[in-house]
């Protein structure tokens, strides 16, 4: 069968968009291949089509937990119940399940935790895999702002499935990190595709305010004059909290999203966004990546990012649709500190390295591989990945400090780097745009009319046409249990 | 104006009860529903079963910092590591009891184990079912768990076929509109379950979405959307002839009747006739553990013997000193009953609340 057929039989989409069909069939040709791609630009598609061609079983391991589930879940939908998403997410009866029916799975999705367990990697083993894929391949470098020391051991695991070919995926294409994904990965014969970062249809902007107070009236006029859908990212929960209260009070429709909020809610919230019921979403960064929304017209910073590759991605929500948006900036003199604290506060430096070997002690817990330990509060979800990671490797307790210690130093330097170069990209004089291209490797080609403050935005095209009235639903239980079932009054 | 939740009417309701008898996280962990003999105790001794595990993603800090809320506003007096509720405290949690009371059919010790299963399981096959009465075929599952998301499955596949995929709707849309409807005369909030639900274009409110377009905050309504679960679950299982469909979603579940696994073996040997000391010693136990099993079983099982451990005439006096002294704290009894020893007046204790 021809791609396209299988393209619209699978998919329903009349094209590829560009990319993919050349992605697909350098996969079809057993090639190990690199793919830079933007995200939202359909990088799952390169391996849920040659799934319908491979014999075997399409391995997917990519870090982010909830993003795997909410691929595995648009999967279903679209009928393919072939589909796991094999990760500490799920209970233990529920990974007892998969491992007990582990032929029905076609498409397995896993975190680079997940293959560290002998039984799971057992399984694994025993199937034919055909295709290996590395999402968010960046996190293989330790030049990437976001490396994961487990993602250094992919390599070596494609080994023992039969060496089937790697698609390696990244959004980022700096030419250190590209030659380290190919070298960590042993990668060989490696086809390279790279496509353009750039979301002509997203105009961008940057504002500076002298005080917080300036900066958020200003953020809060943006809120009332700009058409929806949006979504403004926090780097703090407990600001979208404490905004989100002050919003509802003013009328908004609108919530908070973060890691904190139980995953029944987050379900519940990604649909009320994606159904418009609440069309402003207060988020951190965990928030959008699963999101399928096409219509999201602006994207608004209340805090910067620490880099621009976690800005682009976060911009990169708007405008799916094509359809012209917005991404807007918001920055005040105490952001700086609020960055830098941020950076050290995700990396696990030798206090914790030596908080973490006295809990191991006083709880005399020894560090399984086969069961998920919950890290206890005093750590957060990566310092623990990290702690536990090495001290598997380096169980002596001083070269465990030592370690530690070169890893937090070795990457507060990296990310002190990129926070410069965010932060310069905020105070750039001349065409955002293609300041920000350049970092990724690419020069401005288009000639775009909204581009961004220096070239000249024309705000009135995102404002509001009509005002909004807001309107509480009537409670009424026996009315909302007849339109669930759809009974006729 | 006092600015404080439900969750902190809850958490002085608790205080209240455990009568300063308790350290203060015995609350925090009744309200969690930690597994463990000493809190499956204090939810028994101190009435306090309803709200056992009502709030199951409270945090340990969230909880604290409700305490000393409770403290800066004198609701509660701290007294080396004891907490009693003072007479203010009593005042206000009555006035805001009046307005909202604590709902009644709310039973965790009973349900928090079946009820939470049957919510997921409804949630889902109402979802389907409505997507299907909109002729919708593919959605986003409100339930991610494989088992339920496989249980649906197979339950939909065995109901379709004897009642038709548009008549199953219907059916089942009856039996939720007789049960909720019944409910209302005593006070349950059908609307509150009604909203929760997740239909064809149509996502849930969460507890806190529906704080907003309700009167009251997220925290009464975790409890109002429980006590709607329980008193459903508790009428299907009385009526099952009445809710066919309904009874077939939850005929597998069953009341958590409290026995830990380990007590479990324990009990299954002492039905053998091995004594406590044999059973420490073919379960490899401390003999201490193998009594935590026994006042387990005084407290769950239902005509379950206490007199091989606590001679009549002694359980007599233990029971009459509690009466009459309303203590609850193991010392202070055994201060007036000395000849006890602490595991016959935990028996005694257990029983009692059992009795109830």
């Amino acid at each position: 069968m021809d791609l396209l057929t299988l393209l619209q039989e699978k998919f329903s989409y009349s094209e590829f968009r560009p990319g993919q069909r050349e992605i697909i069939e350098s996969v079809l040709e057993g090639r190990d291949t690199l793919a830079i791609l933007p995200t939202g630009t359909g990088k799952s598609l390169c391996y849920q089509l040659p799934g319908y061609i491979f014999p075997g079983t399409i391995l997917i391991v990519s870090p982010l937990l909830s993003l795997m589930q909410d691929q595995v879940e648009q999967m279903k939908r679209r009928g393919e119940k072939r589909a796991v998403a094999f990760n500490s997410f799920l209970s233990l009866q529920e990974r007892l399940f998969v491992l007990k029916n582990f032929n029905r799975y076609k498409f397995i999705y896993t975190s680079p935790e997940m293959l560290q367990k002998e039984e799971f990697l057992k399984k694994l083993k025993e199937i034919p895999i055909s295709l290996f894929v590395v999402d968010e391949a960046h996190c293989v470098s330790q030049w990437g702002y976001d490396f994961r020391p487990d993602y250094l051991e992919l390599g070596q695991l494609r080994e023992h499935f039969g060496r089937p070919p790697i698609l390696a995926l990244t959004a980022t294409a700096s030419q250190e990190v590209l030659a380290d994904i190919k070298e960590k990965l042993e990668m060989t014969n490696v086809q390279k595709f790279l496509f353009s970062v750039d979301r002509p249809n997203i105009a961008l902007k940057a504002e500076i305010f002298p005080t917080y107070k300036e900066k958020a009236e200003r953020f809060l006029e943006l809120i009332e004059s700009l058409e929806g859908p949006g979504i403004v990212y926090f780097s703090s929960k407990k600001m979208a909290d404490e905004w989100s209260l002050t919003l509802r009070e003013k009328g908004f429709h609108t919530n908070s999203y973060h890691a904190d909020i139980p995953q029944e809610n987050r379900i519940l919230l990604q649909q009320q966004f994606l159904y418009n019921q609440i069309p402003l979403m207060l988020a951190t960064s965990s928030f959008g990546m699963g999101v399928n929304k096409e219509n999201v017209r602006y994207v608004i910073h209340f805090h910067p990012p620490v880099d621009l590759e976690s800005y682009w991605q976060e911009v990169g929500r708007a405008g799916r649709d094509g359809k012209q948006s917005i991404a807007i900036l918001l920055f005040t003199d105490r952001d700086f500190r609020l960055q830098n604290q941020l950076i050290e506060k995700e990396l696990p430096n030798t206090d914790k390295a030596e908080i973490f070997l006295r809990w191991l002690k006083n709880e005399e817990i020894v560090l399984d591989e086969e069961k998920t330990q919950r890290p206890p509060d005093d750590f957060s979800e990566t310092e623990w990945r990290i702690l536990s990671k090495y001290y598997r490797q380096f169980p002596n307790a001083n070269r465990f400090i030592e370690v530690i210690g070169n890893f937090f130093e070795q990457r507060l330097r990296l990310k002190q780097e990129k926070l410069a170069i965010m932060n310069r990209w905020i105070f750039h004089i001349g065409c955002r745009r293609e300041n920000l291209l350049r970092y990724f490797g690419e020069n401005k080609k288009m000639n775009i009319k909204e581009c961004c403050d220096h070239c000249g935005v024309n705000m009135e095209r995102y404002y509001r046409k009509r005002k909004i009235h807001t309107t509480s639903p009537s409670m009424d239980w026996e009315r909302r249990l007849m339109e669930l079932f759809n009974i006729p009054r | 104006m006092i600015n404080l939740n439900y969750l902190a009417v809850v958490v002085l309701y608790c205080i209240k009860r455990f009568k300063g008898e308790r350290s203060l996280s015995a609350g925090y962990y009744l309200l969690s529903g930690k597994k463990s003999a000493q809190t499956t105790q204090d939810a028994a001794w101190y009435q306090l079963q309803p709200l056992y595990k009502s709030f199951p993603n409270l945090k340990e800090e969230h909880y604290f910092k409700i305490v000393r809320q409770l403290s800066e506003e004198q609701f509660v007096e701290n007294k080396q590591k004891i907490s009693q509720i003072t007479e203010e405290g009593k005042a206000w949690l009555a006035n805001i009891l009046q307005k909202y009371p604590i709902p009644s059919y709310l039973n965790g010790w009973r349900f928090h184990q079946a009820s939470d299963i049957f919510w997921k399981r409804l949630n889902l096959l109402i979802q389907t079912l409505s997507n299907w009465a909109h002729d919708e075929s593919k959605f986003y599952p409100v339930e991610r768990n494989l088992l339920v998301q496989e249980e649906i499955r197979s339950w939909l596949k065995k109901m379709v076929p004897r009642y038709g995929k548009k008549d199953i709707s219907f059916h089942l849309y009856n039996e939720l509109h007789k049960l909720l409807k019944s409910g209302e005369e005593f006070q349950l909030k059908p609307e509150v379950f009604a909203y929760k639900l997740t239909g064809y274009e149509m996502p849930g409110l969460t507890n806190q979405q529906l704080g907003m377009h309700l009167q009251g905050d997220e925290y009464y309504y975790q409890l109002c959307f429980l006590d709607c679960l329980h008193y459903m679950l508790s009428t299907i299982w009385n009526e099952r002839s009445n809710y066919p469909l309904l009874a077939s979603l939850c005929s597998d579940l069953q009341e958590s009747y409290g026995l830990s696994k380990s007590a479990k073996i324990s009990y299954s040997y002492l039905q053998q006739g091995k004594s406590l000391e044999e059973i420490a010693k073919i379960r490899r136990l401390k003999l201490n553990t193998v009594q935590d099993h026994i006042v387990e079983m005084a407290l769950y099982l239902p005509e379950f013997p206490i007199h091989p451990y606590v001679p009549k005439e002694l359980e007599r006096k233990i029971s009459e000193t509690i009466k009459t002294s309303k203590l609850k704290k193991l010392r202070n009894i055994k201060e007036l009953v000395p000849e006890a020893d602490y595991f016959q007046i935990r028996l005694v204790l257990s029983k009692n609340a059992n009795d109830r």
